[in-house]
């Protein structure tokens, strides 16, 4: 009983501080991280954000929606990289499988940031329980959309929200205005 | 109390901060309510996850609840924890003191993680420093204890705690350094040294256990040469051995290579590991956990007995000759050079097509034999094609996936051996963003008492409602065999079932 009402406690000690940091931001901020893509090249989140937004899908080779997802958002992203679109596929398979990841990664083409996050530490920082999970996080580093599970059909409306968060003029052309 | 105590002070400690400088608290929660069809018995389950930063440092908390209805035993027991981080990593450093995960390596020579999927958590708690060096290199150092919690028969077990092998005393110390020094070149190396407070079979009187240890060292190579990636790692185990007195050695080591030719990519993997996994002591009809987590050449994850006698090799090639296909074949095989009663050996086809946006299809066939896997089990022979499609009308969405397995079975003790069929068949309607419908039937045409209780069929229906975007509610009622499954779009590791589940994910 002690535990219980200790953890309810709790609850609202932490409902208090989450409600006075909402009413502060409207977004929560993304936990930024360093990690290395499937080349063994070390990737930041800032130095992403400083090219567009990031659509960050976490994925595992078992998982069947979330490879099911990244081949839908293939045209998605053709159509949308010029405007800056950056798409991450997090890989939170475990080391041993580092290897088969990056083998089907190679032979899928894939034209995303494929980073590999071997110690799941991106994912217990983001708290990501089921997979596939993503989150779209703006160029001021907020995740303004959070998108779990995937059915066919998804990816048109993960586009509309691309769409609200991309600039109308492509991002290499709103760099030369400036 | 103390632990209240803890959880105000780290909170009302951030909250005062967030008043002065900006504040980033982000969460997650899995409520879970069961009722089982048997007894009418509960599960209830809720798991908070909190994760504070602010500046430089950050913080975390977890709570987890488990509430079983059912009278209280050995095995059902109900489960309160609360965990916390504390960290300090500016650019270059980071120290943490509380809860974490960590692999090195492969996994030859540590392995800790959360599985979400096959709700197994084993952690280390202590103190870990990690220091981001120049030329892509990173040193880990650290000192915990472990905690092994994982759920089996529908219960949430810690592994050995509160009995008398209570080994999750272990104290674990190590240090892991990673390097990429050139770009085509990377390196490791590593060492873990696990005292182990208690040698729980030799000495029945805890008075007289001794610090016995085992200490593990090791290192890798990664060479990459244009579309070719080569990675090798060996790891050596040094044991005490009680009584006896001296040294036990153990040896294990593991290759890969990848060669990626336009759309093409072809892996093969060897390992072979002596006397790696350890301890490999059987305590209380069960072995005990380990430090270690060796990679499988078995593509569903099947090992004999993780590091302590395995050698195997698989070869994988896969390829996208055309934009809208996708093919794959995997063959492994895996044995225990010195039980040559054990192995296992699958092989696995999967073709995957995409016609327009609005159809996917996807056929597989796998092939897997297993001997002496299973406890009373000599052989199991599978021969399963499934097929999946999947197809999109508006906002429409209609999926129907279907597998037969041919099984052969044989306990050793047995004139003919068993011969059956599994069969599932599942059937999914989607509706927008927020609601998919699903529905499934489960079959066996055989009763097997001791694999499935005597049950040969598994209806289920199931509800997932995306409430918003951040907020999942997830409703089945019927009965699960088991097993990893996908549906509504998640995939996971299903317990044998029956009932009703209810889940609310929400992320915040």
């Amino acid at each position: 009983m002690k535990t219980i009402l200790n953890f309810g406690l709790s609850l609202c000690l932490a409902a208090g501080v989450v409600s006075a940091v909402e009413a502060k931001e409207e977004y929560p901020l993304a936990e930024p991280f360093t990690l290395k893509d499937v080349r063994g090249v070390e990737v930041t989140l800032d130095s992403l954000l400083k090219q567009g937004p990031v659509y960050m899908e976490c994925w595992d080779l078992p998982c069947v929606n979330c490879i099911a997802e990244l081949d839908a958002l293939l045209p998605v992203y053709d159509t949308l990289k010029e405007r800056g679109l950056q798409i991450v596929a997090l890989s939170v398979d475990k080391p041993a499988d580092e290897a088969r990841v990056k083998a089907f990664v190679r032979s899928k083409k894939w034209p995303y940031i494929c980073l590999l996050d071997p110690q799941n530490k991106v994912k217990k920082a983001y708290g990501i329980i089921i997979k596939p999970t993503a989150y779209l996080i703006n160029q001021k580093g907020e995740i303004v959309y959070t998108h779990i599970g995937y059915k066919k059909g998804d990816e048109k409306r993960i586009k509309a929200e691309f769409l609200k968060w991309l600039p109308e003029q492509p991002a290499a052309e709103e760099k030369t205005e400036e | 109390m103390k632990h209240l105590s803890a959880v105000g002070l780290l909170l009302v400690g951030f909250r005062s901060l967030s008043l002065a400088a900006e504040l980033s608290i982000q969460g997650v929660n899995q409520a879970e309510c069961w009722l089982y069809k048997q007894d009418y018995a509960t599960h209830l389950e809720d798991k908070l996850d909190l994760n504070l930063r602010y500046g430089d440092l950050r913080g975390g908390l977890g709570f987890f609840l488990y509430e079983p209805s059912k009278p209280w035993n050995v095995d059902r027991q109900p489960l309160r924890l609360f965990d916390y981080t504390v960290a300090y990593s500016p650019k270059q450093l980071e120290l943490l003191y509380g809860k974490f995960f960590q692999t090195f390596g492969k996994g030859l020579a540590l392995r800790t993680y959360s599985d979400d999927d096959f709700r197994h958590y084993k952690s280390l708690h202590g103190l870990r420093g990690t220091m981001r060096l120049p030329l892509s290199t990173e040193l880990v150092l650290l000192g915990a204890r472990m905690r092994d919690i994982f759920f089996q028969e529908n219960t949430y077990k810690v592994m050995n705690a509160d009995s008398d092998h209570a080994d999750t005393t272990d104290q674990a110390l190590g240090a892991n350094l990673e390097s990429r020094p050139l770009g085509f070149l990377g390196v490791g190396g590593r060492y873990v040294r696990v005292n182990r407070t208690r040698d729980m079979e030799q000495y029945p009187d805890p008075d007289s256990w001794p610090r016995i240890f085992n200490e593990l060292y090791g290192g890798n190579l990664t060479a990459t040469a244009g579309p070719v990636e080569l990675y090798g790692e060996v790891c050596q185990r040094l044991g005490t051995k009680p009584y006896v007195g001296g040294r036990e050695k153990g040896l294990g080591y593991y290759l890969s290579g990848t060669v990626a030719l336009g759309n093409y990519s072809l892996l093969g993997e060897y390992m072979n590991y002596d006397k790696l996994g350890f301890p490999d002591v059987v305590l209380a009809g069960r072995k005990t956990y380990r430090y270690t987590d060796p990679p499988t050449p078995i593509k569903s994850g099947v090992a004999i007995n993780r590091g302590v006698d395995e050698r195997g090799y698989s070869l994988t090639a896969s390829g996208t000759p055309v934009a809208s296909l996708y093919v794959e074949a995997t063959y492994g095989s895996l044995d225990a050079p010195r039980d040559t009663s054990k192995g296992v050996l699958e092989g696995e086809g999967k073709v995957r097509y995409s016609l327009g946006s609005d159809w996917t299809f996807e056929a597989k066939f796998n092939h897997m034999v297993q001997k002496n896997i299973e406890l009373h089990v000599a052989s199991r022979s599978t021969d399963k094609p499934t097929v999946h499609v999947n197809y999109l009308l508006g906002r429409h969405t209609f999926a129907l996936e279907a597998e037969y397995n041919f099984v052969t079975e044989d306990t050793g003790h047995m004139a003919d051996p068993w011969k059956y069929h599994e069969a599932a068949l599942t059937a999914s309607y989607g509706y927008g963003e927020a609601l998919l419908f699903t529905t499934g039937y489960q079959f066996v045409d055989l009763k097997l008492d001791r694999r499935y209780k005597g049950e040969t069929s598994w209806p289920v229906f199931e509800v997932v409602w995306s409430i918003t975007n951040r907020n999942m509610l997830r409703v089945r009622v019927g009965a699960e065999r088991g097993g990893y499954t996908c549906s509504g779009g998640v995939c996971r590791e299903e317990a044998p079932f029956s009932g009703i589940k209810a889940q609310l994910i929400s992320t915040f």
